[in-house]
């Protein structure tokens, strides 16, 4: 047979084979791999018609369906690697970790934010603010990032910001003592958060700041609670070829106990007796093990009764430690204020607060234009 | 719809090849006509009737044309009205909003500009449709007689977006009646596999690169790093355009059309007057034939020469896009073809033939400046970046962004020149075998590299959209 027939007959082989499967198999919702919602079939009108609706939706469809579609995006992030890319998708590739790539660019709104946090403290002058920017692992592992790669550098970033702000608002400097446990598992492999052990070197700075004594690791019990997570970055870049992470609980072997968790999803409030949601250690996001995916407010209550009560303005980086803080505090309040649209005094008593502190990784506090809203 | 997509190759492709094979040859055009009013449909959802009406239009005149033949002043009034409208629809769509933004900022008028999105493939499709009215005026073609026939031409689904412009006169013969069997399909195979490749693998690849660069100031690149945004647009625009032209001749081939050559290795080129009867060959032509000619060619003394010269450079690149960088674009190849004309080409063919290259190669990427800034300005500011007026020659940017791409651009180079087309040649002689069943071998391979890629696509653009 000639090879031009052989060359048509293949070509229509795939071209039919590919969609057939595609089309015919049955269809999931949600792609755990991705960890994302998988598009729907679109419906056919006139006005989906005249807005590209239709169309725009179909192709998501069709793409996010399509047959093998993990296998095909593992195979164009080995062919990138193999011509000498060195990061997929906004991720970094390492031997031994992938790390987030921060984009500079994304900075518009850091100043405003400043303002709103300088705002915010004079407003509530009783009420005793602090900062606490972590950096992330582009920055602690800036030396090990592909060779020339453009780096971001978060300790400079984080030093501007706090030169920015009032002399009212304590700055907690959280580099130094991740710079220095840099060789410990302090960041997950496959996942853009600190692991609890760096949240936990963390929070020994904090502490200090917070005017309490940082209690000693081998006061917690370390429960190894998952050992195949493979987090955000994995998600971004489907590269499988190092260790998945391992995640940690570290529960207090004696003292202050939890009474009452809620969260306040804006629409209903749930209660738990646990900072720990363990359904999600059988899910793909096992970060939110520690207290669930972001929700605009959540109250932890303790046994405590010494009433010293903290407001943490934060980002996911924040869960992390609230195991730690919690010891100190009869009641911690956590606020997402990309979730929130109401001035936060609106929204909560600020008056019964003692403390508040802003805990954002630099990565978010640069790009993230909700951070004004402590201004309103 | 884009040739690079899932939802063409996947599910447009087999659904309509599958009817088009089985329909029977009257049904054929049809179903071209059809198909391809859907294909552009699905990106243009309201403008597809423009397309319908500038194709109406263009057969009436057709047939009026053919009526009145033995009347040569009515003959003339329907050529102009078929050219006036399709040359307004693009003044319309392309050029009014570009005009009047002019006029408002030179004059400090406020003429209100509609500012219309501009429909896919206009420029391709109204040259397509005017090839017809004046061949048929110049007594070049027959009349045609059969809507569906004329009307599968302008909206045959290969060529409509991105071209090449395939005049009326190229598929003339095939309308009527054409060859469709498996070897040919196989050879269309290839040509398509091998455009998509040259868009998914390298261009969008490439692509990234120049993005990365072009998202930085202008007035802090160094000079590598300028050298290497601009020479990863020279390649993506290359392998993004001539990847296009090859999908559109492989799909034609599959559909029984034979289209022509729209590239031929334009950056081995040893003059820009040669860089340019390689780089998009239809559009060279067209010109060539309906407007240089006309105006007298180069028979009516150097003078009219150099006018007429001139005229089809500052078209062509307006025909780009509205926009001063185009037309200063055009008018810098017109000139460097003049100079050409007048003493360069004694020079040129004397000196080496690595010193003409690197001469032509490097006066098309100062035209890429031109070509892909969006103001003159920049443009300015970019040539200066490129010879060190903001920084020094190396930084940690252009270490990054080389080292990371050093591989693609050596595929580039090599895929530029004919060294894949000479190895072949010479594994043919030698092993024929071996070359001919490498081929399928090759596009399985190939296929299935661009359907990871295109799962995974999140660069992925239609360049096209200001032509």
């Amino acid at each position: 047979m000639n090879s031009k027939i052989i060359s048509a007959l293949t070509f229509f082989a795939l071209l039919i084979i590919l969609p057939a499967i595609t089309l015919f198999r049955p269809k999931k919702e949600f792609s755990d791999e991705e960890n994302r919602y998988l598009a729907k079939l679109p419906k056919f009108s006139a006005s989906s018609y005249a807005n590209k609706d239709f169309m725009n939706g179909f192709d998501a469809y069709f793409s996010d369906h399509f047959i093998s579609r993990t296998r095909f995006k593992r195979l164009s992030t080995d062919i990138e690697l193999m011509i000498g890319k060195t990061q997929i998708n906004g991720v970094y590739i390492l031997p031994n970790r992938l790390i987030a790539k921060v984009d500079e660019a994304e900075n518009t709104s850091v100043n405003k934010s400043i303002n709103a946090i300088n705002t915010f403290s004079s407003k509530h002058p009783d009420l005793n603010m602090s900062i606490m920017l972590v950096p992330t692992a582009q920055d602690i592992y800036a030396a090990s990032l592909p060779h020339n790669s453009p780096h971001f550098d978060e300790k400079k970033f984080i030093s501007i910001v706090h030169g920015g702000l009032h002399s009212r608002v304590n700055t907690i400097d959280a580099h130094t003592p991740l710079q220095s446990t840099r060789n410990e598992y302090i960041y997950y492999r496959y996942d853009h958060h600190w692991t609890t052990l760096g949240a936990y070197y963390g929070y020994t700075t904090a502490a200090k700041k917070l005017g309490f004594t940082p209690t000693p690791l081998n006061n917690f019990d370390i429960e190894y609670a998952a050992d195949d997570f493979y987090g955000t970055l994995y998600s971004k870049t489907l590269y499988d070829k190092i260790e998945p992470d391992r995640i940690e609980l570290y529960h207090l072997n004696k003292g202050v106990k939890i009474t009452k968790v809620e969260i306040d999803t804006g629409e209903v409030i749930e209660e738990r007796d646990s900072i720990y949601f363990r359904e999600f250690l059988d899910k793909k996001d096992k970060y939110s093990v520690f207290l669930g995916q972001n929700q605009p407010i959540v109250n932890v209550h303790t046994d405590n009764d010494n009433n010293e009560r903290l407001l943490i303005f934060k980002d996911s980086y924040a869960h992390s430690m609230v195991p730690f803080l919690m010891q100190h505090y009869s009641e911690i309040t956590l606020i997402d204020l990309r979730y929130i649209n109401v001035p936060v005094d609106e929204l909560i008593d600020i008056e019964k607060y003692t403390q508040a502190i802003v805990i954002y990784n630099t990565s978010n506090f640069l790009s993230d234009d909700n951070i004004i809203k402590l201004g309103f | 719809m884009v040739f690079s997509s899932l939802t063409f190759i996947f599910l447009y492709l087999p659904i309509v090849l599958l009817l088009y094979y089985i329909a029977p040859w009257k049904a054929k055009n049809l179903i071209l006509l059809i198909t391809g009013l859907i294909f552009y449909a699905w990106g243009e959802p309201y403008y597809v009737i423009i397309m319908i009406i500038s194709t109406l239009i263009d057969f009436t005149a057709g047939l009026l044309i053919n009526k009145f033949d033995d009347n040569p002043k009515m003959r003339r009034v329907f050529l102009i009205v078929s050219v006036v409208m399709n040359l307004s629809l693009l003044f319309t769509f392309k050029y009014s909003s570009f005009i009047v933004t002019n006029i408002n900022s030179a004059f400090g008028l406020k003429i209100f500009d509609p500012k219309l999105p501009l429909p896919i493939g206009i420029s391709f499709y109204t040259f397509q449709s005017m090839s017809y009215t004046i061949d048929l005026y110049l007594g070049n073609i027959k009349v045609q007689r059969n809507f569906t026939k004329f009307a599968a031409y302008v909206t045959m689904f290969p060529q409509i977006v991105a071209g090449p412009i395939v005049r009326y006169e190229d598929v003339e013969r095939e309308l009527e009646d054409r060859q469709i069997n498996l070897t040919l399909i196989g050879e269309g195979v290839g040509h398509f596999v091998k455009g998509l490749a040259k868009k998914v693998l390298i261009a969008n690849n490439i692509g990234m690169l120049w993005q990365a660069v072009k998202a930085m100031e202008i007035t802090s690149l160094s000079i590598l790093t300028a050298w290497i945004g601009i020479l990863a647009f020279t390649f993506q625009i290359y392998f993004d355009f001539s990847g296009y032209s090859d999908m559109a001749i492989g799909l034609g081939k599959m559909l029984g059309f034979h289209f022509p050559k729209n590239f031929d290795h334009p950056y081995t080129s040893r003059s820009i007057s040669e860089f340019w009867r390689r780089w998009h060959i239809t559009l060279g032509s067209w010109f060539r034939s309906y407007v240089y000619i006309p105006l007298g060619g180069n028979r009516e003394g150097t003078g009219k020469t150099i006018r007429n010269l001139l005229i089809v450079w500052m078209l062509t690149g307006i025909w780009h896009g509205a926009s001063w960088n185009f037309i200063i674009w055009g008018l810098y190849f017109g000139i460097i073809i003049i100079l050409e004309r007048l003493f360069l080409r004694n020079i040129l063919e004397k000196i080496p033939a690595a010193i003409s290259t690197a001469y032509s190669f490097l006066l098309v990427i100062f035209g890429w400046v031109l070509f892909e800034t969006n103001t003159l300005a920049d443009a300015g500011r970019y040539i200066k970046a490129m010879f060190g007026a903001y920084g020094g020659f190396i930084d940690t940017n252009a270490r990054y962004l080389l080292s990371t791409n050093i591989v693609l651009f050596a595929i580039c180079i090599i895929l530029s020149t004919r060294a894949i087309e000479q190895v072949g040649e010479y594994i043919a002689t030698r092993l024929p075998a071996l070359y001919q069943y490498s081929a399928p071998i090759l596009e399985v391979i190939l296929m299935i590299i661009c359907t990871a890629y295109l799962v995974d696509s999140t660069y992925n653009p239609f360049l096209y959209f200001r032509f």
